[in-house]
């Protein structure tokens, strides 16, 4: 009998190893800028790892020490410090946190590919006719940078490190790639990270300080799109560099913004390996709803004002819309361009949960209009951080999309251990 | 005596024409709406609530829409377009003066105000159905009314000069307040904008039950009176030479008007042009004689609320428009018109 | 009915006397004409005696009770007025103008009886007002419109009729016409009719008494010919006049 027991244990034990690393390393044929090359990969659910010793021939230098994983990028002059199981990585000064963990396997360690390729100024795809992952290098960033929004275009000649912040979502940016302390300036409603809570205000996004900008002396203002053109016409008169951004539509402006801002701060390399962070996160929720048939997508309200203010949501062209599809609802109000939206037509579409900020959530429980919705009814009203979800900023990728998952498809939560 | 039977047989034609447009209209706005529902299923709705058989073929979120989101809403816009209309007359009534407003004691800035702060702060607190804004809004325009009371009084009389200024000063001052608040609130306002520009969004049942009462009761007080403003028109000495007791007409019709347009206020935020262009129109067309002038504002400031609010709903697909802007759009031009005609007939 | 008594009044505005110790009575079948030159406080006292203004002292008694212990109801059965000036922008009939004198009379929403539209004819009869009925009361003429403002009061069916100045701006024939129908009302109908009046003659030819003002007091009062007198005229309006005619004094300016 206990003969018997231990065989059980110790199978069920192999089992779970080879559920939990479901491929053993092997040789892989890569295609590096047209030209085959072998790396020893591992598949680790759904996520391709490469060993660190590969990554010699691309300048990078790794070490290990204890569960310590250290790479020097020494064509950018960068590192990269891991830690075996813990999906938290620094990226020069900045932080970044992974969907997937590193881990070291028999003194070997592994490290996500796609990120660090990426990271490294690569595109890292995926050829279907040889079954082979496509490594390309893109041009370097080099001074001057050009930026591009809309019809406007600035040159940017040197890394700026004196930055007034006219937007909430910039400045998480900035911190987020280790640009942090650039910004000398921000408006009253940046707010996060908490360190920027010592930063000087220079006022709100559409009437900012002037004398306070002035008087900070910064190599360069970003702001949103509608800032007031007084304002920015006497910065530029005043020989500060004005750089304006117009509010993010989708996911991809996000991503770019951030590289945007990488590249004036010098913290290119950084932006790369936050963007990389991200695009697996989106890439892995992606993935999981793609599992949910139609029949089980939840339908979703996103409140943005109601009541007697009239109903504002997020329609379909909105990057919160595109969160909210990215992450597996159905956004009731997808076929509306913009913001506006009626009672009736919200009535009328009567979505099973409904997300928003606590105060417009709680007219909707006292105002008797609402009381016929289902997701009143069943309590299904979501209460999300408006400053997670309306700030075009890392965070509606990295906790906003998660936040949904975990509201609407639970079973999946526990796959998105970040 | 005939031609006078004439005239008074004309006038009821405009009362019965105002009542029937006024229901005709009614109707057809509880088919209009942003959720197409078809005729025959809105009057199957109404019907089944008058007691009729059970909805089995239509969708329960019709029925709500129809039963509870339209119907009050209609009740609510008619209700308040009446009564602005009313306070409107008696307003110019009692200030001599046809370019009076409901808003001159400075109610629509006061509730502004309220609504502003009520807005920063996110209060979503709620009584009896009402919104913390609807309540701050109604707070704010009362105490408006009494400051601009008290600066108008000497004694026991109150100058309608004196209320005109101080209502003006009053306006200046919390305009100047709400703009700075909104300054440093930038991200409500949207909000705040939205709120004063006037909106029957969300109205529901309780609304049109709380609002009724005081409606249609303050609607009759100012009725009771009408021979009294008429008397008033004339000029205040003659008046009270008639028997009038002008100082007491006029507290009691500033009371209970400023009360009537703080009620409407809440529920509806601003809405300019029904209370000033309603009954001097109608005084244009049935002459001022207040008996007739004040149900006939009523009738006629509910039509024209009614419909802009329709339009509002409607207008543009899955949008609403803040019904304040449709009131000016509509009636300024149509008032500027009026004026224009009227010009050509003075010497 | 319709006995006025002015007794000791004094009336001051803020801190200046505009009437100082008057003493006046007045009876039915007289129709009084106050003279005076501008700010002598002719409207004042006309204004005192209605109720419009309280008298800082001393009282004013309709039928022997004090002006202010009249309802302003009351008030209105008793003594009419027309006021100087009135009629604002408000478009109304000339009968609907008429019938406001009946307010004093009807309940809150009571509608006019029988009783009104007859009173009400009758004083438009009594002006010369029935042709005009159905015209706007801003269309009308400054001396029908006048005429009108007295029918209104008169609707009122009081015993005493106020008028303040009722023919300033208005044409002789008209002023003739407004004045032959106060001392009608006076003689015909036995009100007590109180007009303040700037033209000396004309209040000589129609009025059967004079109160003469100066600087807020009476310098006389009487018969036309025993008040207008050339010494007081030249007291009063500090002018030189001769008085000429027989029974009705005929002022000239000299």
């Amino acid at each position: 009998m206990i003969n018997t027991n231990k065989l059980v244990k110790s199978f069920v034990l192999a089992l779970i190893l080879v559920l939990s690393i479901s491929s053993a390393a092997f040789a892989q044929n890569i295609s590096v800028n047209g030209q085959s090359s072998e790396m020893t990969t591992m598949t680790v659910s759904g996520r391709t790892y490469v060993a660190m010793g590969d990554l010699t021939a691309f300048g990078v230098n790794g070490s290990i020490e204890g569960a310590a994983i250290t790479l020097k990028d020494t064509r950018h002059q960068a590192t990269l410090q891991f830690k075996a199981a813990s999906n938290v990585v620094s990226v020069n000064d900045a932080t970044v946190t992974l969907d997937a963990k590193p881990f070291i396997r028999n003194g070997v360690a592994y490290l996500p590919l796609k990120f660090i390729f990426e990271t490294m100024n690569y595109s890292v795809g995926y050829d279907a006719a040889t079954h082979r992952i496509t490594l390309t290098q893109n041009k370097e960033f080099t001074f001057p940078v050009t930026i591009q929004d809309g019809a406007l275009s600035y040159t940017i000649d040197a890394p700026v490190d004196r930055i007034v912040s006219l937007a909430p979502s910039v400045t998480e940016i900035l911190f987020a790639i280790g640009a942090g302390d650039t910004v000398i300036g921000r408006t009253i409603y940046c707010d996060y990270p908490a360190e920027s809570a010592s930063i000087r205000t220079v006022g709100t996004m559409y009437e900012p300080d002037l004398e306070g900008i002035l008087d900070l002396d910064p190599d360069a203002v970003i702001a949103a799109t509608h800032m007031n053109e007084d304002v920015m016409n006497a910065l530029s008169n005043a020989g500060i560099e004005t750089v304006t951004q117009k509010t993010a539509e989708d996911i991809d402006d996000i991503y770019v913004l951030i590289e945007q801002l990488g590249a004036i701060t010098g913290h290119a390399y950084e932006s790369r390996a936050l963007v990389a962070s991200l695009e697996a996160k989106q890439d892995r929720v992606v993935n999981l709803v793609s599992q949910l048939p139609t029949s089980a997508k939840k339908r979703v309200y996103y409140v943005v004002g109601t009541g007697e203010y009239g109903e504002y949501t997020a329609g379909g062209d909105t990057f919160i819309g595109e969160v909210l599809e990215q992450s597996g609802a159905v956004n009731v109000a997808a076929s509306v361009s913009g913001w506006n939206y009626t009672l009736e037509d919200l009535l009328d579409d009567d979505p099973a949960y409904i997300f928003g900020e606590a105060f417009n959530l709680d007219i909707m429980k006292t105002n008797s209009n609402y009381s016929i919705l289902s997701a009143v009814k069943n309590d299904r009203l979501v209460e999300i951080d408006g400053n997670v979800f309306s700030r075009p900023g890392p965070r509606i990728i990295d906790s906003g999309m998660k936040t949904v998952i975990k509201t609407l498809y639970p079973q999946y939560a526990a796959e998105l251990n970040y | 005596m005939s031609e006078e039977q004439h005239i008074k047989k004309h006038k009821n034609k405009i009362v019965i024409l105002l009542a029937a447009a006024l229901a005709a209209f009614a109707l057809f706005s509880v088919t209009q709406g942003s959720v197409k529902i078809p005729l025959r299923d809105v009057a199957k709705i109404v019907f089944s609530a008058l007691g009729g058989d059970a909805l089995a073929d239509i969708k329960p979120t019709h029925a709500f829409i129809v039963l509870q989101v339209r119907l009050p809403r209609i009740f609510l816009a008619a209700m308040v377009g009446g009564v602005l209309a009313v306070i409107g007359a008696a307003f110019q009534a009692i200030f001599r003066n046809p370019m009076a407003d409901p808003y001159v004691m400075g109610v629509s800035s006061g509730a502004a105000f309220g609504a502003t702060i009520g807005t920063i702060l996110g209060w979503s607190a709620s009584f009896i159905g009402f919104s913390g804004i609807s309540i701050l809004a109604f707070a704010g325009a009362l105490s408006t009314v009494a400051i601009v009371y008290q600066l108008a009084r000497v004694g026991t009389r109150v100058s309608a000069t004196g209320i005109l200024l101080a209502g003006i000063v009053m306006n200046a001052l919390l305009s100047s307040a709400i703009s700075l608040m909104m300054l440093l609130n930038h991200s409500k306002i949207d909000k705040i904008v939205t709120w004063t520009m006037g909106s029957f969004n969300a109205s529901s049942w309780d609304h049109v039950k709380w609002i009724a009462i005081p409606a249609l009761l303050g609607s009759l007080m100012l009725l009771s009176d009408a021979r009294a403003f008429n008397a008033l028109v004339m000029g205040e000495e003659d008046a009270q030479g008639m028997g009038v007791d002008v100082n007491k007409l006029k507290r009691r019709t500033l009371i209970v008007a400023s009360f009537l347009a703080a009620f409407t206020v809440s529920v509806s935020g601003i809405i300019g042009f029904v209370g000033l262009v309603v009954p001097h129109l109608l005084r244009m067309m049935i002459g001022s004689d207040h008996r007739r002038l004040l149900p006939v504002s009523f009738l006629g400031g509910a039509l024209l609320l009614l419909v802009c609010d329709t339009m509002a709903r409607s207008l543009i697909e899955n949008m609403e428009i803040p019904v304040g802007i449709i009131t000016a759009l509509i009636g300024g031009p149509f008032f500027l018109m009026l004026l224009q005609r009227h010009k050509r007939e003075l010497p | 009915m319709g006995t006025i008594q002015v007794e000791s009044l004094n009336f001051k505005y803020r801190v200046k006397e505009v009437l100082k110790a008057i003493q006046l009575e007045m009876k039915p079948g007289q129709f009084i004409g106050i003279l005076g030159p501008n700010g002598s406080g002719k409207t004042t006292l006309i204004k005192n005696i209605c109720g419009v203004l309280i008298p800082t002292s001393g009282r004013v008694a309709v039928d022997e009770k004090t002006v202010e212990n009249y309802g302003k109801k009351n008030l209105a059965k008793r003594v009419a007025v027309v006021h100087q000036g009135g009629v604002a922008d408000f478009d109304f009939k000339v009968e609907e103008v008429v019938l406001m004198g009946r307010y004093a009379q009807l309940g809150r929403f009571q509608s006019e009886g029988k009783e009104d539209y007859e009173a009400a004819e009758r004083a438009m009869k009594l002006t010369g007002t029935e042709g005009l009925r159905t015209r706007s009361i801003k269309a009308v003429s400054g001396g029908e419109r006048q005429r009108v403002l007295i029918a209104r009061a008169l609707a009122q069916e009081t015993d005493v009729l106020l008028l303040d100045e009722p023919i300033s701006h208005l044409d002789i024939k008209h002023q003739m016409e407004i004045l032959a129908l106060c001392k009608r009302l006076a003689v015909d109908e036995g009100m007590t009719v109180i007009a303040s009046l700037h033209d000396i003659n004309m209040a000589a030819r129609f009025c059967s008494e004079i109160v003469l003002m100066k600087s807020g007091e009476i310098v006389a009062v009487g018969e036309p010919k025993t008040v207008l007198t050339k010494e007081r005229m030249r007291d009063v309006y500090d002018i030189d006049v001769n008085v000429m005619g027989q029974e009705v004094p005929i002022i000239v300016p000299v």
